[in-house]
């Protein structure tokens, strides 16, 4: 039959919608950024051009595509060799191409759901991006269609393939061939009206929502055994935090805005207007570079550690894949927990930094509790007195430590929570006035405690926080000028601070390298350049301070003031990255100082306010997706399912206790509970009344939809007759309003000598009125004649 | 399904990596999601079969089903309709077809032809129930509904058509029942025209002139009356004997056939029962509904002939040696099966008899 240039039969377009669920999936798995472009291009490409060869290359055995996808692929293999992660993708690759070119059954298709879903999860292992997410859903939806046209279609050839005579015999593959039964009901019948757009997007949302009630409640289990080596072998990332830093590497990063993290304080409410993140501690310089002596690194327990057991501030840090290998934390990080790390984390209580044995492939999401410190609060560590009722708390919490079953963390936790009120049973109604003061008496007193803080300081590691290069620097000189500026400083504490000031003031920032490739770049940057960035900074007050006598060490880490007010949260970018100094104090521990000056601190933005606006949303919807997805853990399962239930048992009493004598009574004593109630009670009402007034609309604008069903009528006369028409109407004859399909019939067999007209119209009868399916005897004469009529 | 559920689970505990957990979760839904709308797609679904009035062995008529969805708002979706039946020692799927979409609340029309070996053969075919299945949505598990309905077809034998002319049959018929020549729907006058008499009688020309309705009237037509011998007795019979039985109730209808376009009365005798002669079209389909019963058996069950068509004039139809004329029917000729053959859907003379 002619079927027209451009017009898809139905097989034609299963076919079309298995090839886009491959793409789709293939497209998923490239959005991870992981998988090589070698592999992603043909994995793209391979979809689509084995449904044009399906289309015009039909006379082609299926088994020479086989050969072909062999020979194509053979060129590939030592492009999969490279990791297991490259050879999966090739696997599922060359395995989808054989099944799309050799598409004969209805039942091949089963093949390329199976190898498309294995592609997304390759995907969900290597990303944890939110366009997943995006992913997901198209795919899902798309995985209904195919469903549901699968479906149709194999109920078609179930049915009709009983009837078929057994003559097609091949040696391999089907007996029958199912394209062409499917073809001819096309014809004889017109197309299925299972798939429609409505049915695939309501049974999609349903999946969809059933997904993610499963997804919530499915218990978390965890062995990490398998998978681990699946993502790409460790490599040498250039990032700011490595343990061997040159001076100079900073001038290049801080220009590049990408993200390097995302962090979001537990308690938002009073966020601090800038935040220092400490990575790495380094303590041995030769001059030129710095490195993090390892004195001690421990394995650590899965999940957390811990450095020091005073905690104030809790912040959830997010940190891109690939970004760095070292953890993040709030000056002074204390404890960090996660549920997502795959590796064994090493630590070093002296330096406080903790770290994954290489960079991780996806993205970390770890909570850490810190001490923090604010430069402008900070006191002469000797005047710091103990408060006796803190003393008491000290030793409460001591003694906690020491007798409870609560693991430290939780214990930081909890104290966390009293601290700044959210422990229940602490109103939560304090007006936010108040907030900033008690955060500031918080912080007043911890310090107090943390002078009295066992320190985990090694002597050989403070050895290292005094040593200064002397074959590279001139010690005497340097000496000298740390006197000069430290002169009338009575404690090492006012030492410092004179250093720092004394380098802020007199000291120009600038990211270009002071006399790039000198030997002494330091030496360069104190006497003669007197400009640089902060890590010569940073360098310079070490080193001045070591001259003295006092253990310091350079920090590097990253400090933002760029909060997205969407999310409640900072984001922190590559260029924010920056260096300062961290200097030891007997019997207290360590301070930080920042001998840069201040206005180098306050970046201008680079990008468009509206752009950094639209980012700051999609910042929020990242975060969420985190939040929400990613991090979802079996803390998270327990709060859903408690909060399920105490919604249920608050709904439950307030209805046994609303009783119409007291129900005033029950309002004025528990307004918020009550009200809570009403309003799901009004939303739900609400929710139920648009319902009932949509339905009530679809069933008024069904008097307008049947003013449309002439038009939509024409398309289900069965196709055969369609294309008679056409062909009559590209002659001339066009059926007239007073005749009947019989009566034009005549007409035209009269008037155009064309006879089979009548029998085509008379097999239109049978089907349309009479219920009857056409034999194929009938099929193959209709399509004859088609064929003369369309010539 | 299973091991894919199996297999993403295991990935899923082993990375713990909550994508994986989603994907998971979202093989876990897709599973209930089919167990949850699959049974909805077929609940309250009524079928009704419309048979046809009459149906010939081998014809493949349309059965028509009657599909109705009962529900208020949910269509029915992807559904293969089962037609279940039975005949004798045969039973079997009579024929399926399938509905894509069954709007709420509506009622559409499906049929198949009856393309079943148990429609090639005459007799009562016997409809047990009809079955529903459906894959929808996903085709993880096939659902079915079985509805009982029990109906009885009587599948006609079917006629071929005689080219050949039976000359020898009217020879010797000639002195017998001949038509009466000359006689036959000659005109016998004119009346008025009586309300509800066919249109086709009026007689336009006589009517004009005499200003009223006239209709034609003719002389009652005379038809010879002929009876059709089948033999359903047999002393032994042998499987070959059933196999030539049933050759010989398919000419038993054909001849009925031929003799009845040639203007005869033609009835039709077996040893169960009489049909007696008349003619009209309501005729053949009453000698195909008895020819459609009869039964070949042994001669101990033998019955005896209808008192009331003794001494007709009867053509027997030989099929086996042992087969002869009761006593009292007066034989005037005799068919042998084994001369006729069915050549191209056409009875002909192998060899004369």
């Amino acid at each position: 039959m002619a079927t027209g240039g451009c017009v898809m039969t139905l097989w034609d377009r299963y076919q079309f919608a298995v090839t886009l669920l491959a793409m789709w999936a293939s497209l998923a798995l490239a959005a991870t950024g992981e998988v090589p472009v070698n592999i992603m291009i043909p994995s793209l490409a391979v979809p689509p051009l084995a449904f044009l060869a399906r289309q015009y290359l039909r006379k082609v055995p299926w088994w020479i595509w086989d050969l072909l996808v062999f020979a194509l692929f053979l060129q590939l293999i030592p492009v999969a060799r490279q990791n297991l992660l490259n050879a999966t993708i090739y696997f599922l690759l060359a395995l989808q191409a054989v099944k799309l070119l050799s598409f004969r059954r209805v039942s091949d298709a089963y093949s390329s759901y199976v190898v498309s879903f294995f592609q997304m999860f390759a995907a969900a292992l290597l990303t944890t991006s939110p366009t997943y997410g995006l992913a997901v859903v198209g795919y899902l939806v798309l995985l209904v269609r195919c469903f549901l046209f699968h479906n149709e279609l194999a109920s078609i050839v179930k049915v009709h393939a009983k009837h078929e005579p057994k003559q097609r015999f091949r040696v391999w593959g089907p007996t029958r061939d199912e394209r062409e039964i499917v073809t001819l009901y096309e014809q004889a019948n017109g197309s299925p009206a299972g798939q429609r757009p409505g049915t695939t997007l309501a049974l999609a949302l349903l999946l969809l929502s059933l997904s993610i009630i499963f997804f919530l409640t499915v218990p978390r289990l965890s062995t990490r055994r398998v998978f681990q080596t699946l993502g790409p072998p460790p490599s040498q990332i250039s990032s700011a935090f490595d343990e061997n830093i040159e001076l100079g590497k900073f001038g290049t990063i801080q220009l590049d805005t990408s993200v390097a993290m995302y962090v979001k304080p537990l308690d938002t409410a009073g966020h601090p207007t800038s935040i220092r993140l400490r990575g790495v501690a380094l303590d041995t310089f030769d001059g030129s570079r710095w490195e993090r002596t390892s004195w001690a690194a421990y394995r650590e327990a899965f999940g957390q550690f811990c450095l020091r057991p005073y905690p104030l501030r809790a912040n959830l840090i997010i940190q891109p894949a690939n970004t760095s290998r070292f953890l993040f934390g709030e000056t002074f990080p204390f404890a960090l927990q996660s549920f997502d790390f795959q590796q064994a984390l090493l630590s070093d209580p002296s330096a406080g930094v903790a770290w994954l044995p290489y960079p991780p492939s996806k993205e970390l999401h770890y909570t850490v509790i810190s001490r923090v410190e604010e430069l402008d609060d900070r006191q002469d560590p000797a005047l710091y007195q103990r408060p006796s009722a803190k003393r008491q708390t000290e030793a409460e919490l001591q003694e906690d430590l020491a007798t409870s079953n609560t693991s430290p963390i939780e214990m930081a936790m909890q104290r966390l929570r009293r601290e700044f009120g959210l422990e229940s049973g602490v109103s939560r109604t304090a007006p936010s006035s108040d907030t900033p003061h008690r955060r500031g008496r918080a912080f007043a007193g911890d310090i107090a405690i943390m002078r009295n803080a066992p320190d985990y300081i090694f002597p050989p590691y403070l050895a290292a926080c005094l040593r200064i290069p002397e074959d590279v620097i001139n010690v005497s000189k340097l000496r000298k000028l740390a006197e000069e500026i430290t002169r009338g400083a009575s404690s090492r504490y006012a030492q410092a601070l004179a250093i720092e000031r004394y380098l802020r003031q007199n000291y120009q920032y600038s990211l270009e390298l002071p006399n790039p490739g000198a030997e002494n770049a330091i030496e360069h940057f104190l006497y003669t350049s007197r400009s640089g960035h902060c890590e010569y900074f940073a360098t310079a007050m070490a080193m001045l301070l070591r001259s003295l006598r006092i253990p310091c060490r350079v920090v590097n880490g990253y400090y933002s003031s760029e909060w997205n007010n969407v999310a409640g949260m900072f984001t922190v970018r590559q260029r924010d990255a920056h260096s300062w100094v961290e200097v030891y104090f007997d019997g207290y521990g360590w301070m930080t100082f920042d001998p840069t000056p201040p206005s180098a601190l306050q970046r201008p933005s680079p990008m468009n306010p509206l752009f950094m606006a639209v980012t700051r949303y999609y910042d929020a919807l990242k975060l969420r997706w985190y939040r929400s997805v990613i991090d979802f853990s079996v803390q998270d399962q327990r709060y859903v399912v408690h909060g399920v239930l105490a919604a249920f048992f608050a709904i439950g009493d307030a209805l046994g206790s609303l009783r119409f004598e007291n129900l005033s009574n029950s309002l004025s004593d528990d307004l918020p509970s009550a009200g809570e109630i009403l309003l799901v009670v009004a939303s739900v009402a609400l929710v139920a009344g648009m319902l009932a007034l949509s339905f009530r609309r679809l069933r008024l604008r069904s008097s307008v939809r049947k003013r449309r069903s002439n038009r939509r009528s024409y398309h289900m006369l069965p196709r055969f007759y369609r294309e008679l028409l056409e062909a009559l109407r590209k002659r001339g004859f066009v059926i007239e309003p007073h005749e009947t399909p019989l009566e034009f019939a005549k007409r035209v067999a009269r008037d155009a000598q064309l006879p089979p007209v009548e029998f085509i119209t008379l097999c239109y009868y049978g089907v349309r009125y009479g219920g009857v399916e056409l034999s194929r005897e009938e099929l193959e004469q209709i399509e004859q004649f088609s064929k003369e009529f369309s010539r | 399904m299973l091991a894919l559920m199996a297999v993403v689970g295991y990935g899923a505990i082993n990375s713990g990596t909550n994508l994986v957990y989603y994907l998971f979760s979202l093989l876990v839904a897709a599973y209930l999601t089919h167990g949850i709308v699959s049974p909805r797609n077929l609940d309250r679904l009524h079928v009704r079969r419309r048979l046809p009035r009459k149906y010939v062995a081998g014809s493949e008529l349309p059965i028509t089903l009657e599909l109705t969805n009962g529900r208020r708002w949910l269509p029915a979706q992807s559904l293969i309709i089962e037609d279940y039946a039975r005949r004798a020692q045969e039973s079997g799927e009579a024929g399926s077809t399938i509905c894509s979409r069954l709007a709420a609340r509506s009622t559409a029309t499906v049929a198949y032809r009856s393309a079943s070996p148990l429609f090639q053969q005459r007799g009562i075919v016997e409809f047990r129930e009809i079955v529903i299945r459906s894959l929808f949505p996903f085709g993880f598990i096939e659902r079915s509904l079985h509805i009982p309905a029990p109906a009885e077809l009587l599948v006609l034998p079917p006629i071929y058509p005689i080219r050949e002319p039976l000359s020898e049959f009217f020879e010797e018929l000639d002195g017998i029942s001949r038509p009466k020549k000359g006689l036959s729907g000659d005109l016998y006058g004119l009346r008025e025209y009586v309300a509800g008499e066919p249109a086709k009688r009026i007689h336009w020309r006589t009517s004009a002139r005499a200003r009223r309705i006239m209709v034609t009237e003719f002389e009652r037509e005379e038809h010879p009356s002929l009876l059709l011998y089948l033999p359903t007795r047999l002393p032994k019979p042998s499987a070959d004997d059933y196999q030539i039985f049933e050759v010989a109730v398919v000419l038993t209808a054909s001849l009925a056939a031929y003799f009845l376009q040639h203007h005869f009365e033609v009835g039709l005798l077996t040893h169960d029962g009489v049909v007696a002669p008349a003619s009209g079209d309501a005729q053949i389909e009453r000698i195909q509904r008895a020819l459609a019963l009869v039964q070949l058996r042994t001669e101990s069950q033998h019955a005896g002939l209808a008192s009331e068509v003794a001494g007709a004039d009867a053509i027997m139809l030989r099929y086996n040696s042992a087969t002869r004329g009761p006593n009292g029917l007066h034989l005037i000729k005799e068919i042998n099966v084994w001369d006729w053959r069915l050549i191209g859907n056409e009875w002909r003379r192998v060899a004369a008899s």
